[in-house]
């Protein structure tokens, strides 16, 4: 570095500014206070919303599901309806369910 | 290392525990960083702004900015750097954003002699152009190399080494003037 260059960065490092920190750190920690308040408010109102959202779509949700449902039992025989909803029907769900996921996951793992 | 530390012992923890735990959620630290750094923040603001409310304004912003975004800082032990990053963003934004109407209500100065008048680094700093300005003060006060000036400003590395060599040889004729 050329010598007065060494003179400018000495002259930079004499002539800093030397400021109190007390009121600064006040005004951004209350800045930072003020920050925080509104995004609670912002996720309060965002969930307030969606839960409006919500409640207001559940009757035509499940309106449509259960037309999809019935629907759908209209297909099945009566015979298989009767095994899902007894015991031993509900433990061969599972273990199809548990077979589709293990095999779901090895093909993802390759 | 417990996760809510008393504010003397804030003090006296290295800055990279102190930015861990600000990164953890801590308002206690980040009011401990903010402590630490005002001075080199507020500092470098004033030699680039005309006037210290100004500078004091922007420094507030710069420590708002980097309370939101101290989620991404990767490293704790490059806050410092990281955090002169953000303020060189907020001056270059404060820039753009005000530089139509700063042009018609303060004229850039032009490079008048100021023989005879009180010169100190600050005036003179003022009398040149403010991406020279920003430069200049990057290198010589922050001691950034040229390379970190051009990533921080996204100027040309070639601009910059244009602007630091025009602006430190400007410097020295406002400075020799007034010796």
């Amino acid at each position: 570095m050329p010598e007065s260059d060494a003179h400018l960065t000495r002259l930079f490092a004499e002539t800093r500014h030397v400021l109190s920190a007390e009121e600064f750190v006040a005004n951004v920690t209350q800045r930072i206070a003020r920050e925080r308040r509104r995004g609670t408010v912002r996720k309060v109102l965002i969930a307030g919303v969606l839960a409006g959202v919500a409640v207001a779509a559940t009757p035509y949700v499940t309106e449509g599901s259960l037309a999809i449902g019935d629907r759908l039992a209209g297909g099945v025989p009566a015979v298989a309806a009767a095994a899902t909803s007894s015991p031993i029907g509900w433990v061969c769900a599972i273990a199809i369910a548990v077979w589709a996921l293990r095999r779901a996951r090895a093909t993802t793992g390759r | 290392m417990s996760r809510e530390l008393s504010r003397t012992s804030l003090a006296a923890a290295a800055e990279t525990t102190v930015t861990a735990l600000a990164i953890a959620g801590d308002d206690a630290a980040y009011g401990e960083l903010v402590r630490r750094r005002q001075g080199q923040i507020r500092s470098l603001l004033r030699r680039l702004c005309r006037d210290a409310s100004l500078a004091d304004d922007l420094s507030q912003q710069t420590f708002l900015q980097a309370w939101r975004r101290l989620p991404t800082l990767e490293s704790p032990a490059a806050f410092g750097a990281w955090l002169r990053k953000v303020a060189v963003s907020i001056w270059l934004q404060h820039v753009r954003s005000h530089s139509e109407r700063a042009q018609e209500a303060a004229p850039e100065p032009a490079y008048e002699p100021l023989v005879g008048a009180r010169l100190d680094l600050d005036r003179a700093l003022l009398q040149l152009p403010e991406d020279a300005r920003l430069c200049v003060v990057l290198a010589y006060s922050e001691g950034m190399s040229h390379r970190e000036i051009a990533a921080a400003t996204a100027m040309p590395l070639g601009t910059v080494k244009s602007h630091i060599a025009r602006g430190a040889a400007r410097l020295r004729d406002l400075l020799c003037a007034y010796a």
